[in-house]
C-alpha cells in the first residue's frame, strides 16, 4: 500500500514535470487546479448551482409567488422537497429563484468591480506619478468608507430593486480590485518584455491591452472568484437588515429572516435557505483556493 | 516614522470629510423625506399625531438643522455638531439628542465586538496549537477544514445554525433579546467563528515553522518536552505577529455586528442605524455613519501603525513589499 502511494506520487511528480516543460500554461494550471480535490468538488457544485439559477424558470417546479392556502407549512415531502412556507409557496422553487437573485448580484457586481478596478488600477500603475497619486488617494478614501453602511444609504437612494442593489454592492468594493491590478501592473512595468515592446514602437494603450492585462490575469481571476461570494454576502446581508430586494422576489437573506419568525415550529424554513447559501459560498471559496494553486500564489488572498 | 504618522492622519481627515460629504448628498438625494414619511405614517395610524405640535416641532427641526440654508451650511453643521459632540435631536425621537441615543447603543456594539475578538483569538490559538501538534493527521485536517468553512460563511449564516442547534433543538440558550450574560453567547460565537479561519491557520503555520526549526531540536536534546516547546517557544514567537492577522478583521467585525444585532434583536448601534435608514432620520444616519467611519478609520490607522512598528518596510512606502 505504502509503496503504491509512493509510486503514485512519483508518477504525479513526473507528469507535473513533463507538463511544465512541454504543455501550454493552461494545461499546467488545470493540472494544478485538479490536484486540489476540494476545488474540483467546489467547481462541480458552482457549475450545478449556476446552471440551476440560470434555468430557474425550468428547474423550479412551482411558481415562487403564487400562494396556496390549502398547503401552508407543509414539511419536506416528495411533492415539495423543501416544504412550503407560511403562504403555501414551494420553498424549493423559491430557493432556486433566490439563488438567481444572488447570482445576478454576485456576478453582475463583480463585472462592474472588474471593469472599474481594471481601468483605475491599470491607469494608476502604468502612468504612475501624479495620476497614480491622485487615483490612489481616491482609492484610499473609498477604502476608508464604512462600506456596508454606504451600501445601505445607496439602496435608500436607488430603491430596492435588484439593479439598485447591484450598484450598491459594487460601489465600494472595486477598490480592492484596483489595488490588485495596480500592484500587478507596477510589477510588470519594469520587466524586459514590456521594454522591448516599447522599443519596437508600441503605444501606451497597446502595451496595457496586449501585454500588461493578460499577464496580470492570475491574481485578478483569483480576486474575482473570491469577490463573487463576497457580493452575494452583501446582497443577502441587506435583506437580513430589512433593506434588500423587495418581496415577492425571493432572496436567500429574506428567506432566512422570514424563516426565523417561525423557527421553533418550522425550522426547515430557516435552515434550507441558509444551508444552500452556505454551500454556495463554500463552493466558491474552494474554487478560489484552487485558482490560487493554479496560478501558484500560495498564501495570497 | 513621524512623517508617516502625520501623512496617515492627514489622509484620515480628508477621508472623513469625504465620507461626510458623500453621505450628506446621498441622503439628500434619496427619495422620500422624514417629513413626508411621517405624515404618511400619521395618516395611517393617526395615533399620537397631533398635527399642531408636529408642525411646530418640524419648524424647530428645520431651524436646528438649517434645512433652509445652502447645502454647505447644512453639511458643515452636521459635521461640526458631530465633532463638538453637540449632536442635535433626531427626527424620530425629537426629545432625545442623537448623542444620548448613541451613548445608549454604542457601548453594546463595542462590547459585542470586543468579546467576539477575544473569543476568536483564544479559540484560534487553541485550534492552531492542536492542528500544529497533530500535524498532517485527521485532527489537523479536520480543524483546518472547519476553520476554512467558517471563513467562507458570513456571521449571519453561522448564526442560523447556532440558533437552531442551541436554541431550538437543545433549548440551552435564548435566541432573541438581550437581558443577561446567556444572551451574549450565541451572538458572540456567530461573530467569532468566521474569524477563526485565518487566525487559526496563521497560528498553525507559524507554530509549525517553529516546531521544525533547528533550535527546537536542541530543546529536545536538552530534555525539553513538547509542552515546553509549544508554550515556551512557539507561542511566544507567534502571538505578536498575530496582530497583523487580527487587524484587517476588525473593520469587518464592526460590520458583522450590523447583521447579528438585527437577527438577535440586540439594541445596539447597528440596529439604531438600520432603523434610522428605513425611517429617513437624517441626523441619526449622519451621526452614526460618521461615528462608524471614525471608528473603522481609527482602527485601520492603529493597525497600520502597529504594522509599521513590526515591519520597517511599510514605514517608507505605506504599503507592504
Amino acid at each position: 500500500m505504502a509503496l503504491k502511494m509512493e509510486e503514485l506520487e512519483d508518477r504525479q511528480t513526473r507528469t507535473y514535470q513533463i507538463l511544465s516543460q512541454r504543455r501550454s500554461t493552461f494545461a499546467l494550471r488545470w493540472f494544478r487546479f485538479r490536484k486540489n480535490r476540494l476545488a474540483v468538488v467546489g467547481l462541480v457544485l458552482v457549475v450545478l448551482l449556476v446552471v440551476a439559477a440560470v434555468f430557474a424558470p425550468i428547474v423550479a417546479p412551482y411558481s415562487y409567488t403564487k400562494p396556496n392556502f390549502l398547503e401552508t407549512f407543509k414539511g419536506p415531502s416528495a411533492r415539495h422537497w423543501f416544504g412550503t412556507d407560511s403562504l403555501g409557496r414551494d420553498v424549493f422553487s423559491r430557493v432556486i429563484w433566490a439563488l438567481r437573485s444572488a447570482c445576478i448580484v454576485g456576478f453582475g457586481a463583480e463585472a462592474v468591480e472588474l471593469t472599474v478596478g481594471l481601468m483605475i488600477g491599470a491607469l494608476a500603475g502604468y502612468l504612475g506619478g501624479l495620476v497614480d497619486n491622485i487615483l490612489m488617494r481616491i482609492v484610499d478614501i473609498v477604502y476608508a468608507f464604512p462600506s456596508f453602511l454606504f451600501s445601505i444609504i445607496l439602496v435608500m437612494l436607488l430603491g430596492h430593486n435588484i439593479w439598485a442593489i447591484l450598484i450598491a454592492v459594487s460601489a465600494t468594493s472595486w477598490v480592492g480590485m484596483a489595488r490588485v491590478v495596480r500592484g500587478q501592473v507596477m510589477r510588470l512595468k519594469q520587466s524586459g518584455f514590456i521594454e522591448s515592446a516599447r522599443s519596437m514602437g508600441a503605444g501606451n494603450w497597446r502595451i496595457i491591452r496586449r501585454y500588461l492585462l493578460p499577464n496580470s490575469m492570475g491574481p485578478v481571476l483569483v480576486a474575482v472568484t473570491f469577490g463573487i461570494p463576497a457580493n452575494m454576502m452583501t446582497e443577502a446581508g441587506l435583506s437580513v437588515v430589512g433593506l434588500g430586494i423587495e418581496p415577492p422576489t425571493p432572496d436567500l437573506g429574506q428567506m432566512i429572516i422570514d424563516g426565523q419568525q417561525a423557527m421553533f415550529s418550522y425550522p426547515y424554513l430557516m435552515w434550507t435557505p441558509a444551508l444552500l447559501f452556505a454551500i454556495t459560498l463554500i463552493s466558491f471559496t474552494f474554487v478560489g483556493d484552487g485558482m490560487r494553486d493554479a496560478f501558484d500564489m500560495k498564501g495570497k488572498r | 516614522m513621524l512623517k508617516y504618522v502625520v501623512r496617515r492622519v492627514l489622509y484620515m481627515v480628508i477621508a472623513f470629510l469625504a465620507v461626510s460629504l458623500v453621505t450628506y448628498f446621498l441622503m439628500k438625494a434619496a427619495p422620500g423625506s422624514f417629513l413626508a414619511f411621517n405624515q404618511f405614517l400619521g395618516g395611517i395610524t393617526a395615533a399620537s399625531i397631533n398635527l399642531g405640535v408636529t408642525q411646530q416641532l418640524m419648524q424647530e427641526l428645520v431651524k436646528e438643522y438649517h434645512l433652509n440654508s445652502p447645502w454647505y451650511v447644512q453639511w458643515w453643521s452636521y459635521v461640526w455638531n458631530f465633532l463638538s459632540l453637540h449632536m442635535g435631536a433626531s427626527f424620530e425621537y425629537p426629545n432625545t439628542p442623537t448623542l444620548s441615543l448613541i451613548r445608549q447603543t454604542f457601548p453594546i456594539s463595542v462590547g459585542l465586538a470586543l468579546m467576539s475578538i477575544t473569543v476568536a483569538t483564544v479559540l484560534s490559538i487553541i485550534a492552531g496549537v492542536v492542528a500544529a501538534v497533530r500535524e498532517n493527521t485527521w485532527v489537523d485536517r479536520g480543524t483546518m477544514l472547519v476553520a476554512i468553512l467558517g471563513t467562507a460563511i458570513p456571521a449571519y449564516v453561522i448564526a442560523v445554525f447556532l440558533m437552531l442547534v442551541f436554541g431550538v433543538w437543545l433549548h440551552w440558550l435564548p435566541v432573541l433579546g438581550f437581558k443577561g450574560i446567556q444572551y451574549y453567547v450565541l451572538p458572540v460565537l456567530s461573530l467569532a467563528l468566521p474569524m477563526i479561519g485565518s487566525m487559526g491557520r496563521y497560528m498553525r503555520n507559524s507554530l509549525m515553522e517553529t516546531l521544525h526549526s533547528e533550535y527546537i531540536v536542541t530543546v529536545y536534546a536538552k530534555g525539553g518536552s513538547l509542552k515546553n516547546v509549544v508554550f515556551g517557544h512557539g507561542l511566544r514567537n507567534s502571538l505578536l505577529p498575530l496582530i497583523t492577522v487580527v487587524g484587517p478583521q476588525l473593520a469587518s467585525l464592526m460590520m458583522g455586528t450590523v447583521f447579528i444585532e438585527n437577527m438577535f434583536g440586540i439594541p445596539g448601534m447597528a440596529h439604531l442605524f438600520t432603523t434610522a435608514a428605513s425611517m429617513r432620520d437624517y441626523p441619526l444616519i449622519m451621526d452614526s455613519t460618521l461615528l462608524y467611519a471614525l471608528v473603522i478609520m481609527g482602527m485601520n490607522l492603529i493597525v497600520d501603525l502597529v504594522y509599521g512598528f513590526l515591519d520597517p518596510r511599510i514605514r517608507k512606502t505605506g504599503y507592504a513589499g
